[in-house]
């Protein structure tokens, strides 16, 4: 079992990643800004060469009554036609009404049919994509109006219904647990579904935690991904996402650190409770790798 | 008709057709003919960069500023010299012996006629050769066949006409001269580049992607993140790094005329950009 951790690229820090190759294991970029961009495609594959890279989208919309745009989906199909990366993921979120654009990543409300929405735009996603994207979970300043089920139960019965594995952001999950006291969060998901994990920071406004990605991950973070580590199977590809107010590579470095340590405790405890439950660790294939 | 026999401007109209037809059929054969996958490169050794895009010249102009970025040599207006201690500070032999050069100081330009770093740069340019990046001598002598053919081709028509046209009592062959000048310098230009099709895009696409580094630049200059700054500089040579003028002594940029690194069309040209390096770390 091999963990991985790496940055989400962003450009401020390129020279940053790409004289660090030698301790970042993995790469995730932002698909959509790749779209319709030859020049920049052709960098991202030159980027390809350099490091193992996954994509990940952030305007399609998956959560929502509304079909996902297939034109979107043929783009997303056409980039990691040519880059190759090892997965892809996109937010369960709904980004648009209509034609309008909200510009954010908005959370539905979590309801039955909302479910079988997001199953079937995922379903589409893979039809045109060729495997389905790992689906992010995430964070919110507003519990959903006329929401049936509380975010746990809706995001497992999402990935039930859809078959999609899990890209699960700890901060996000961090900050909608203070936010709306949900108890328990991590225990409750089907963590045998998590194969990738977010970690940001963000900052107190009001009475909410703001997901900015513009600090440091809080310790909370990284005792999640201990505990993640130790109750979830599956080898994890940890990204440190960050969106500004750069600080020094080196204390970014040491983000990814803390997040090797994290990772290294957890499947440490996991290792000691296999060995008293003589359980062999169980190691499923994700629903959503490249073919 | 036999082209020879129009008149002036009809021939000139000829040669025009006849010089954009080599020229395009010159670029692709270099086009089709050379790889353009980008391979993986060792991007922890910024100066292995700074060869590709300027070769040897460039290289040593690079790993001195980071010298200077880093306190191990200190930049006078004229001179540069080795700080108290500097050999120690890194394990890199190449800044080494570039320490060494400026020990206990000497002038920026005589850096170009050190030869003591030339076994690095001999490993580079061997790298850099192996990963496809640079010409072998196979492809150079192809490449040189290819060029001195499309050359002659456009400066022997031109000739031809010439002559006869001397020889027929007409001596307006001024435009002519012109385009034949012109015709042959973009031949060779366009089949004797330094780097092959993939070492271009591999320059390409390092620009590209460090396209957002200019709002980051200012924060990793004055030796603050040496790793970065060197590859940034490396990319994109003297122009894009900040404090360069503070860093750098007018007279090194000025004074480095022909041993320039070659690369022109950056626009980050090493060369008079008054730009300076930050730090590196190329040990």
């Amino acid at each position: 079992m091999t963990d991985r951790v790496g940055f989400g690229w962003r450009p401020e820090l390129a020279a940053g990643i790409l004289s660090h190759l030698d301790s970042i294991d993995v790469i995730e970029v932002i698909a959509d800004d790749y779209f319709d961009h030859p020049p920049r495609v052709r960098a991202l594959k030159t980027l390809a060469a350099q490091s193992t890279v996954v994509l990940h989208g952030i305007a399609l919309g998956m959560a929502s009554t509304s079909p996902v745009d297939p034109k979107r989906l043929v783009k997303m199909a056409r980039l990691v036609e040519q880059i190759r990366p090892e997965s892809w993921s996109e937010h369960l979120a709904f980004v648009r009404a209509g034609d309008i654009e909200i510009g954010h990543l908005a959370a539905p409300p979590r309801t039955r049919s909302t479910i079988d929405a997001t199953a079937e735009n995922l379903y589409q996603a893979r039809k045109i994509v060729g495997a389905l994207p790992l689906v992010e979970n995430i964070a919110t300043l507003i519990d959903p109006p006329a929401s049936a089920l509380d975010e746990p139960e809706w995001l497992s019965q999402t990935l039930h219904a859809s078959g999609a594995d899990m890209l699960l952001d700890l901060h996000n999950l961090y900050a909608n647990s203070i936010n709306f006291g949900i108890e328990n969060f991590l225990a409750r998901l089907p963590l045998h579904r998590v194969h990738a994990v977010h970690i940001s920071g963000g900052r107190i406004v009001g009475e909410r935690l703001l997901d900015d990605h513009l600090h440091d991950p809080p310790d909370p973070v990284y005792d999640l991904l201990a505990q993640l580590a130790e109750k979830c199977p599956n080898p994890l590809t940890v990204i440190l996402e960050r969106d500004g107010s750069y600080p020094p590579m080196a204390q970014l470095l040491q983000q990814l650190d803390r997040a090797r340590s994290a990772l290294k405790k957890g499947r440490h405890e996991r290792s000691q409770a296999g060995k008293i439950s003589g359980d062999p660790l169980h190691r499923p294939e994700s629903a959503c790798a490249l073919p | 008709m036999w082209p020879f026999d129009l008149r002036g401007p009809d021939f000139l109209v000829f040669y025009l057709v006849l010089g954009a037809a080599i020229l395009t059929t010159a670029y692709l054969l270099r086009h089709f003919g050379e790889p353009e996958d980008a391979p993986k490169i060792n991007l922890s050794d910024p100066y292995l960069i700074a060869f590709l895009r300027g070769g040897k010249n460039e290289t040593l102009r690079v790993v001195t500023m980071c010298l200077v970025d880093r306190g191990l040599l200190l930049a006078s207006v004229s001179r540069i010299a080795a700080a108290d201690g500097a050999f120690g500070r890194t394990g890199s032999e190449l800044e080494q012996k570039v320490i060494k050069h400026f020990n206990p100081s000497s002038s920026a330009p005589s850096l170009f006629k050190m030869y003591e770093a030339d076994a690095e740069m001999n490993g580079y340019e061997d790298e850099l050769i192996r990963l496809g990046l640079l010409p072998d001598r196979e492809l150079k002598q192809a490449r040189k066949i290819r060029a001195w053919g499309a050359a002659a081709a456009v400066f022997g028509v031109g000739l031809a006409k010439i002559i006869v046209a001397e020889s027929t009592g007409h001596h307006n062959i001024f435009f002519l001269v012109v385009l034949m000048v012109v015709f042959s310098i973009a031949a060779l230009a366009i089949s004797l580049s330094d780097r092959t099709r993939a070492g271009d895009r591999m320059i390409d696409d390092l620009r590209t992607l460090f396209g957002g580094m200019k709002q980051r630049s200012a924060a990793i200059h004055n030796g603050a993140s040496p790793k970065e700054f060197a590859l940034m500089a490396a990319v994109f040579g003297m122009a894009t790094v900040p404090n360069g003028k503070t860093l750098f002594p007018k007279a090194y940029t000025a004074s480095c005329g022909l041993a320039c690194g070659s690369d022109s069309s950056s626009g980050g040209s090493s060369c008079g950009g008054g730009g300076g390096c930050g730090g590196c770390g190329g040990s």
